[in-house]
């Protein structure tokens, strides 16, 4: 049986672009979601693998949650993590809309615009 | 992990701007009305009741969408006649507006037009919206308090 911790879930979450884009600026985090993204591991393993401390390590597991891109649960008295890809599709997705909406509405405009100037005097 | 493949994650578009330049032969005035009027805008864009004053609030709205109510929340942030206009872009509450920028350049009667789209920390320092008075300015300490603690 599994019980899920809400410890990391019931802090403030910021899945905005901002959040996400600053969580994964940080190249130690970078690794950790390269890590997280491979199997699920306790801050103990997960701390193995840098040359930082196991506060640092909890404190940047707490900005990627933060940013949805963690998630956490509770195996006996062990905390594990394990990334959630979704925020980053998620922004991913943005941009790839974005670009693809601007492309067309830029070429609606150069077209209105130079065929027909007399709608805007 | 059975899908650990699809988690590799791509960091290429880390830069979350996108920048889109495009050349209209036609004269720079003529491009600014097409950009800094409601009519203009609508007539490439969204319909819409934009005004060209800063601090202005204003709605686009397009056919809804199964995933979107076809709504976009904006307010003027910028106006520098025939040089520049900037709006904040809000499609959905629960994401952080972001700033939709146009810069107009002349080049022998012909206009270019730049447009960036960018994330909601490229609004200038000293702009005070009233967006920045409820949550988007707790976002911002927020996230100013996750990056004191690295």
């Amino acid at each position: 049986m599994e019980s899920s911790s809400n410890r990391l879930a019931q802090q403030a979450r910021d899945t905005s672009l901002t959040a996400i884009y600053s969580a994964v600026a940080d190249p130690t985090r970078r690794e950790m979601m390269e890590l997280l993204g491979t199997r699920e591991l306790s801050i103990t393993a997960l701390a193995r693998h840098f040359p930082v401390s196991r506060v640092a390590i909890s404190k940047h597991l707490t900005v990627l949650a933060q940013a949805g891109l963690v998630e956490e649960r509770k195996i006996g008295r062990e905390h594990r993590y394990q990334l959630n890809p979704a925020p980053l599709r998620q922004a991913q997705e943005w941009l790839a809309h974005y670009e693809q909406f601007w492309q067309e509405k830029l070429m609606t405009l150069k077209a209105q615009v130079e065929e027909h100037p007399e709608d805007y005097p | 992990m059975s899908d650990s493949q699809s988690n590799r994650i791509n960091y290429q578009k880390e830069a979350q701007v996108i920048r889109r330049s495009i050349l209209l032969d036609a004269p720079l005035s003529q491009v600014w009305n097409a950009l800094a009027t409601s009519e203009g805008l609508a007539s490439w864009l969204m319909l819409n009741d934009f005004q060209p004053i800063v601090g202005t609030r204003f709605t686009f709205s397009a056919e809804p969408q199964s995933n979107w109510n076809g709504i976009v929340e904006c307010e003027v942030t910028q106006v520098d006649e025939l040089h520049q206009l900037a709006f904040t872009w809000s499609e959905s509450p629960s994401l952080a507006p972001t700033l939709v920028t146009f810069e107009l350049r002349e080049h022998e009667g012909k206009t270019e037009v730049c447009l960036i789209h960018s994330g909601r920390e490229h609004l200038p320092e000293d702009y005070t919206s009233t967006l920045d008075q409820g949550w988007g300015c707790n976002m911002l300490r927020r996230l100013a308090a996750l990056i004191e603690m690295e």
